[in-house]
């Protein structure tokens, strides 16, 4: 899905989730709704927004930690021979 | 309560505060340090869109219609995904062309309008003057409620005194601050770095007021929000709780308000000029996306609890607007809402301030400078327009205290705010139709507007002016209101729609049905057209348009100084040549235009895009012809653009294609292949490295292949070359690595990692299986080498067993014979334990070797061949020193060199080995006089199974073998052959040691 559409498609979702008939749905506990529908969708935005960031400038800021699984041969080896 | 004149100090030293943070803030960015230019300043400078509304106006609304208010905030939240699309093109519009009001902007697409500029000019001014007048009223009404039982004690006059003087008091002192803000000077960009961050520090005060407000009243007051809410849901306001039918707000209201909300965040003047007029980097409105949404979530956490709660305590709907103040007034927290009134007063002052600056620039530019037009070859002018100016801005600010205090008490703060955001919503579609759709005109924006004003009016503003007196209602206006077709509230007879529901439905629509209508049948100007260009398709080519035309630099900088002053037209000039590295007389036809361009641009930016085009346009005349070049030119670009665009769409797909194609294949290699950037941080790690190195895709990326793969030589990486180098691991697994660096100026390498521990495997067994077939070559010769001396020995042994030792010439010749026999087993010894060392399997290691002893134990072996005696042997071996080699592969190579040439010369023949240093390197030539090699196969030798021989007498490998075994040895091997003249075989081996 491209970049627009995805915004798009964020959008309509919101607009969905925070008009009738599905604010209806909710009707016994609205207002408890309405503030968890929001604040998810901030976050949905959030996230949607550092993915869009992330595929400009591919890979994550997470460093490799340490003891992570890595053969220990292969970090150990020395060169034999150089073309 | 407080005394009003220690209320008054207060809000000057709260003011006088701002003033230095945007002092600080402009002297920051000045010196180069900005602390302005970052998302969370941009994100916060945002939030003037939350203002006293926000602040009393929420809880007031949330007490008499329950959830209504939220929508206000909502629409935003909803608007804000579309920024990633809507706004950045936006910005980069703005940007590119100096747009500084939102009038401008939509004048600039149709054609740069001045007369559609000016419409949208005069409808912002209608609709954001009651915005405007609301702050005031709350700004006046918190100060006599904070300053409430203090004016117990003041005569009756300084009880007049202090409410509404107090209120045009300060209404002038946030003229003066407007003015000190944005108008010390006439700026061509309209920025004002200052400003923004006194806005995002006034926006922290606010939301900490508001949160205070909100834990004392839910945790101070009651016992949280499940006790507000319970007590709330067993009491007379329960209604309040909910949401649709029979509650204080439809479903249809309030979609109504979430579509006016989300046309305000746009389209409200001082939203325009924060979000795209102060906006540094397009890049901050991602993160702007869901800060300023969060934003709005915490200030409205506690709008409901501070409501509820306030009405439980006895609060009535009327006063409601000010819970926010009387609530802690009335409950011994006296400093709390003091500090509350300072987080309205602040709410409040920045909505003012940047607001009265927005439509100031939208009346200097659409309205006051066509008029002062003709004048400006008056004596500095430019400081003429720029007292114009402040005095536009106080003008803006007292309209809005009169509205204040003449209609403002009529109607609650969200009412007057609501009624601002229909007239606003207004722009929707010529700003947004402007923007994707090139056919949208003039003619048709004026018109979809003019109507939609006109309805907004009727619907709304009529009956507010009705209701407070100024307008009677009588005559036409009674006959109108009173009819069944035309009642404001309920226009054409609909019913149902709600009253904001109504008067936007119909708003809205006759505006699109006017602006699409006539767009449809109006022909567009050509002006029109290229703007619709720029707006639509992004397309900066048109400014690039050339057209003839005989003004100079020297015009232009005229031009400019009648409207900027001397020192900024002269600046603008400058920087252009400065970019062209040009004199004044050197500039060409086409930079002449561009710098006419540029020119007009900063002069948009001071005193508007249209009125700037009309300058330009009248000070620098085209000729009819260069009108006609002009309108083809354009003809020609659209049409361009047009067929660009399908090709530009189908280039898109197979670029897809070829993206997902090549991917795959990346993907699928069996082999390590990762990118890193000029930092050597991994950019691309593909399913091979993850196997071969066992370090995932996620955790590679962004991480320096130094730390991944320690063992590559950081020397390797900073050659700006190929390079390849081959390393064993202790777990005897070999790996050869590829570095190539990126072409492309931003640098990086690509990496190749290739597990070749079966290849290598495999190239030490064929290595033994040749070593074993030049043996089984030499079997023949050997086994006759061998048969000698053992026919000698045995002949020897069987006189021995005949002889009588007692004789002395019986054991003189048994000492003798023993002796011979002797030295045939040493001979025979010494040939098994030449085949055995050569036969052995092949160290990989190389050592400092002399070469021509090398040799000496190659031609000890091949002499076994019964062929070696037909042919006549030469070496001529010079001084040579020691090299670094791995001595079994170059035995192998000289074997294998010496048998080909054997085979060539069956019959016999001359075989000349010479060896000598040639500078850094020695050269061993193997030089025969057999049969040749045919210049047709010459390309073909080194490669492997390719043999001339006859079926089952060659496996076509030995000379691939010994290519490969120089190659490792950074060698070069080379043939020279004619057929029927011999082969010279001519190695090369670099000197690493200097013997």
């Amino acid at each position: 899905m491209r970049n627009a559409e995805l915004w798009v498609f964020i959008f309509l979702l919101g607009l969905l989730g925070l008009n009738w008939p599905i604010i209806e749905i909710f009707h016994i506990d609205v207002i408890m709704y309405l503030f968890v529908f929001w604040l998810l969708f901030i976050g949905l935005v959030a996230y949607a927004a550092h993915k869009s960031g992330m595929d400009r400038k591919p890979g994550n800021t997470e460093a490799r930690k340490p003891g992570s699984p890595v053969k220990k041969e292969l970090t150990s080896a020395l060169p034999i021979s150089r073309a | 309560m407080f005394a009003p004149y220690n209320l008054f100090i207060i809000v000057l030293c709260y003011l006088l505060l701002l003033f230095v943070v945007a002092y600080y803030a402009e002297r920051k960015e000045r010196s180069g340090k900005s602390i302005i230019n970052n998302p969370y300043i941009y994100s916060l400078s945002l939030a003037v869109y939350c203002s006293s509304w926000t602040f009393y106006g929420s809880v007031g609304k949330a007490a008499t219609s329950g959830l209504s208010f939220l929508t206000v905030y909502l629409g935003p939240t909803l608007m804000a995904a579309l920024w990633m699309v809507v706004l950045k093109k936006v910005v980069s519009i703005v940007k590119a062309n100096r747009i500084t009001t939102i009038s401008d902007f939509i004048g600039s697409r149709y054609g740069k309008s001045l007369s559609l500029s000016a419409l949208v000019t005069i409808v912002a001014v209608a609709g954001i003057i009651p915005y405007l007048g609301l702050q005031i009223k709350a700004i006046i009404s918190t100060f006599v409620i904070i300053s409430g039982d203090a004016s117990f004690h003041q005569t009756s006059f300084q009880k007049v005194f202090w409410g509404p003087a107090a209120g045009l008091f300060i209404t002038l002192i946030l003229g003066i601050f407007a003015i000190i803000f944005g108008a010390r000077r006439l700026d061509s960009s309209e920025r004002h770095g200052g400003l923004v961050f006194a806005i995002a520090f006034e926006s922290i005060v606010k939301l900490v007021a508001f949160l205070l407000v909100g834990i004392f009243v839910t945790f101070g007051l009651f016992k949280g929000f499940g006790d507000i809410f319970s007590k709330i849901k067993d009491s007379e306001y329960s209604v309040l709780l909910f949401l649709g039918p029979g509650t204080g707000t439809d479903y249809s209201e309030w979609l109504a308000l979430l579509f006016l909300s989300m046309m305000a965040i746009m389209f409200l003047p001082r939203q325009f000029q924060m979000a795209v007029v102060e906006n540094y980097d397009e890049a901050h409105i991602t993160k702007a996306a869901w800060l300023f949404p969060l934003y709005l979530f915490l200030i409205n956490i506690f709008v409901l609890p501070i409501a509820f709660g306030g009405l439980l305590l006895g609060g009535t709907a009327n006063g409601a607007d000010y819970l926010v103040l009387t609530l802690p007034l009335e409950h011994g927290a006296k400093y709390l809402s003091l500090f509350a009134f300072i987080g309205g007063f602040s709410a409040a002052t920045g909505m003012i301030i940047v607001e009265t600056l927005a439509l100031s620039t939208m009346v200097m530019n659409s309205i006051i400078m066509p008029s002062l037009i003709n004048f400006h070859e008056y004596p500095d002018f430019p400081t003429v327009v720029l007292n114009i100016k402040r005095i536009v801005i106080l003008g803006v600010v007292f309209l809005g205290y009169l509205f204040a205090v003449s209609i403002g008490e009529f109607y609650s703060l969200v009412d007057i705010g609501l009624k601002s955001f229909e007239a606003v919503s207004l722009f929707a579609p010529a700003f947004f139709l402007g923007l994707y759709w090139k056919k949208g005109a003039r003619a048709g924006a004026i018109a979809g507007l003019g109507a939609g004003f006109a309805i907004w009016f009727y619907t709304l503003i009529l009956p507010a002016l009705i209701k407070a007196g100024i307008v009677k209602e009588i005559g036409l206006v009674a006959l109108l209101t009173g009819s069944e077709m035309l009642n404001p509230h309920r226009l054409f007879g609909i019913e149902g729609l709600g009253k904001w529901g109504s008067s936007l439905f119909w708003s809205m629509l006759f505006n699109v049905v006017f602006y699409i209508g006539v767009s449809v049948f109006k022909k567009q100007s050509k002006e029109e057209e290229m703007q619709s260009l720029v707006f639509v398709e992004s397309y900066e080519g048109v400014k690039g348009l050339e057209h003839g035309g005989s003004y100079t630099a020297g015009d232009i900088e005229d031009i400019l100084t009648q409207y900027l002053g001397k020192v900024e037209a002269r600046e603008a000039i400058l920087n252009f040549l400065r970019r062209k590295g040009k004199g004044w007389a050197e500039l060409t036809h086409k930079e002449l235009f561009e710098l006419r361009n540029e020119a007009e641009a900063v002069l948009a930016g001071a005193i508007g895009i249209s009125m700037a085009a009309i300058i330009f346009e009248n000070k620098l005349v085209l000729t009819e012809r260069e009108r006609g070049e002009l309108s083809e030119s354009v003809k020609h670009i659209t049409e361009s653009l047009r067929f660009s665009r399908r090709e530009l769409a189908e280039a898109n797909r197979e670029l897809s294609y070829l993206k997902e194609f090549s991917e795959n294949i990346i993907e699928s290699a069996p082999i390590g292949i990762a990118t890193v950037d000029s930092l050597l941080r991994v950019n691309y790690w593909n399913k091979g490295m993850e196997l071969i190195s066992g370090i995932r895709k996620t955790e590679a990326f962004n991480t320096s292949i130094i730390l991944l793969l320690p063992w590559i030589p950081g020397s390797i990486l900073l050659r700006n070359e190929q390079c390849e180098a081959t390393f064993e691991t202790p777990g005897r697994l070999t790996f050869k690595i590829n570095i190539s660096p990126f072409k492309d100026p931003s640098g990086g390498y690509v990496v190749i990692l290739e597990d070749i521990t079966e290849k290598k495997k495999m190239e030490e067994q064929l290595l033994q299986a040749s070593k074993l077939a030049s043996i089984g070559k030499l079997t023949a010769g050997i086994s006759h080498e061998i048969g000698n001396p053992l026919a000698s020995i045995s002949s020897l042994v069987q006189e021995l067993n005949a002889l009588n030792m007692e004789s002395r010439e019986d054991r003189e010749f048994t000492g003798e014979s023993l002796k011979t026999i002797n030295s045939n087993i040493e001979r025979i010894a010494r040939i098994v334990r030449s085949l055995g060392d050569f036969a052995r399997v092949s160290s990989t290691e190389k050592k400092v070797s002399n070469i021509s002893e090398i040799l000496d134990r190659t031609v000890n072996l091949v002499k076994y061949d019964k062929r070696f005696k037909n042919v006549r042997f030469t070496t001529e071996i010079g001084d040579i020193p020691p090299v670094l080699v791995n001595p079994d592969q170059i035995q192998q190579v000289f074997l294998n060199l010496m048998l080909n040439a054997l085979d060539a010369m069956p019959n016999g023949g001359t075989f000349t080995i010479s060896m000598r240093r040639n500078g850094a390197s020695i050269e061993v030539i193997f030089s025969d006089t057999g049969a040749g090699i045919a210049e047709s196969v010459m390309d073909r030798i080194f490669d492997p199974f390719f043999t001339t021989k006859p079926l089952g007498k060659g496996t076509g490998l030995g000379l691939s073998i010994c290519y490969g075994i120089i190659k490792e040895h950074n060698g070069a091997i080379t043939v020279k052959s004619n057929k029927g003249e011999g082969t010279t075989f001519s190695i090369s081996l670099p000197v690493e040691h200097n013997g």
